[in-house]
């Protein structure tokens, strides 16, 4: 069996050999330190017989029989990992410092190098995993993950939006109650122009004010109803959306293979299962209803204004270039300053604000990570 | 234990030895900060090779001048956190924050998620920032760094 991450190029083994005659490459990894531990790259190259690291220049700076190795085995160090060989005559080697981003392929390949220096057979799975995004570049914020910019968002609301495919009918009549909430939020101002035009005029119509404040009060009181509906409507959704959401993800989660919970820490898949869930919910139940209705407000304005008079209307709407054209140039910084201050108050100033105790939880939380 | 009888040297050449004064002797020890960041350079732990503590020094500055830096020279390959020396870039996007950093290991690029939990303030100046992976990149005293990284600090922290 050959394990190989990459396939390494002619020649590249030993120049003096033809490559019919190079020894087959078991394995071979990337280590991501140099000798003297700074960042760099030295390659492992396992073969049947031989165990060697190469540096950059393709020098050879380690090599030992298989047959000659009595141990091989991955020792933590803080930040990444080492690769160590003891030899059947007792002498020992560090041959290669890693990452934590590679150390899981370097233990593997420890794991490889003991089977073969028993004379077993090669068993292990180094399956070439992506870093970086093959379309943008960007480096992948998990391995083989998806890259966040060049994900398909349209996609991605889709499969948000067919959560609520068991829950069409209230989801229909919640967009419809929006609809007539609209509706009715447009009609106070058209009272307001009967009232300046048809009451507060030299011939009084004292008859039209009372039906005009009979017909606000009702619009008031049906738009306190369609609230209440709405309400309950929202909070019955966001509650079966949420259960849905966390069932399909634990489900989802049931299915994956142990080595991804080898990899991930507990915390980082409860914050997945709670944080992620929370916020596609939020979306749903808060974000889309409060999008679905300003616009509606925004169309239903503007056409309103429209029918009342078109000049004047574009008086009123003259300014919007320049607000968009403000909004495009301040959007993005004022976004994330508000995203920071969201997620937590000024952190550089978090030891001057925070109590001393609440301080010393921080501190202890970060020295609990360190590793020893 | 009194650090001055501490003999640490490497034998074979690459294996970390201990012997105690004329007591025994440690084939393998590691040497491991007992609290790097709420205490650096102070409480370091040396293990034998089973993981056990052999000792605990209170000031390494006390060991004999060539246990010191074989120590030391142990301690550098153990110990891969990188210390930041500046900020080439650092932008946020779509909730990761990719970073460009000058280290005294060399460049190095990598990605950092959810910052409340991977960025930590140990003091006004002390951070440790935790990469996707696990990887460590200090920064001892953000006051000493040039005036972009402080700026991309602060617009990002």
């Amino acid at each position: 069996m050959s394990v190989t991450e990459s396939t390494p190029q002619d020649g590249e083994l030993d120049r003096s050999l033809p490559a019919l005659l190079q020894p087959e490459l078991l394995i071979q990894l990337e280590g991501d330190y140099s000798e003297g531990s700074a960042f760099g790259m030295r390659t492992l190259e396992v073969t049947a017989e031989t165990v060697r690291v190469r540096e950059t220049n393709g020098v050879v700076a380690f090599q030992i029989p298989v047959s000659e190795i009595k141990e091989a085995r991955n020792e933590p160090l803080v930040g990444g990992g080492r690769l160590e060989i003891t030899a059947k005559n007792g002498d020992f080697f560090p041959i290669i410092t890693y990452s934590s981003t590679v150390s899981a392929k370097f233990s593997e390949a420890a794991r490889g190098i003991e089977q073969l220096s028993k004379g077993e057979p090669l068993s292990i799975d180094l399956k070439k995993e992506r870093t970086r995004c093959a379309k943008c570049n960007r480096l992948l914020p998990e391995k083989d993950g998806i890259c966040p910019a060049c994900v398909n968002r349209t996609k991605t609301m889709g499969r948000i939006a067919g959560y609520l495919k068991p829950y069409r009918k209230q989801a229909i009549t919640l967009t419809i109650l929006s609809l007539v909430m609209t509706g009715l939020s447009l009609a106070p101002p058209a009272i307001q122009g009967a009232l300046i035009d048809g009451v507060l005029t030299p011939h009084r119509n004292i008859g039209l004010l009372w039906s005009l404040m009979g017909i606000w009060l009702a619009t008031l009181a049906i738009n306190s109803a369609l609230q209440i509906m709405n309400g309950r409507l929202i909070a019955f959704l966001a509650g079966s959306i949420a259960a849905d959401l966390r069932s399909s993800l634990y489900r989802a989660i049931e299915f994956l293979q142990l080595s991804y919970f080898d990899k991930k820490q507990v915390g980082a898949i409860t914050s997945r299962v709670t944080q992620d869930t929370d916020r596609v919910w939020g979306f749903l139940v808060d974000g889309l209803p409060y999008l679905v209705t300003n616009v509606l407000l925004i169309i239903g304005l503007s056409v309103f204004m429209l029918s009342i008079n078109v000049k004047l209307t574009l008086c009123i709407l003259a300014p919007l270039p320049v607000v968009f054209l403000l909004s495009g140039i301040f959007w993005k910084p004022v976004s994330q300053i508000l995203r920071v201050r969201q997620g937590r108050p000024l952190l550089s100033h978090v030891p001057r604000n925070v109590p001393p105790a609440a301080l010393e939880t921080r501190r202890r939380r970060g020295i609990r990570k360190e590793r020893l | 234990m009194k650090p001055e009888e501490l003999n640490l040297f490497y034998e074979p050449k690459e294996r970390l030895r201990l012997t105690v004064g004329d007591e025994r002797s440690y084939v393998s020890v590691k040497p491991v900060w007992a609290a790097p960041l709420s205490h650096p350079n102070a409480y370091l732990a040396l293990m034998n090779g089973k993981g056990e503590e052999i000792t605990v020094v209170q000031n390494p500055q006390d060991l004999p001048t060539a246990s010191w830096r074989a120590v030391e020279r142990e301690l550098r390959q153990r110990y891969l956190t990188a210390t930041v020396q500046s900020i080439l870039h650092a932008r946020q996007e779509y909730g990761a924050t990719y970073w460009t950093v000058e280290t005294d290991r060399g460049q190095r690029d990598f990605v950092t998620q959810s910052l409340q939990e991977n960025a930590q303030w140990f003091s006004e100046t002390h951070l440790l920032l935790l990469d996707v992976d696990g990887n460590r990149f200090e920064i001892p005293d953000v006051g000493t760094l040039d005036a972009r990284s402080v700026a991309y600090i602060t617009a990002i922290l």
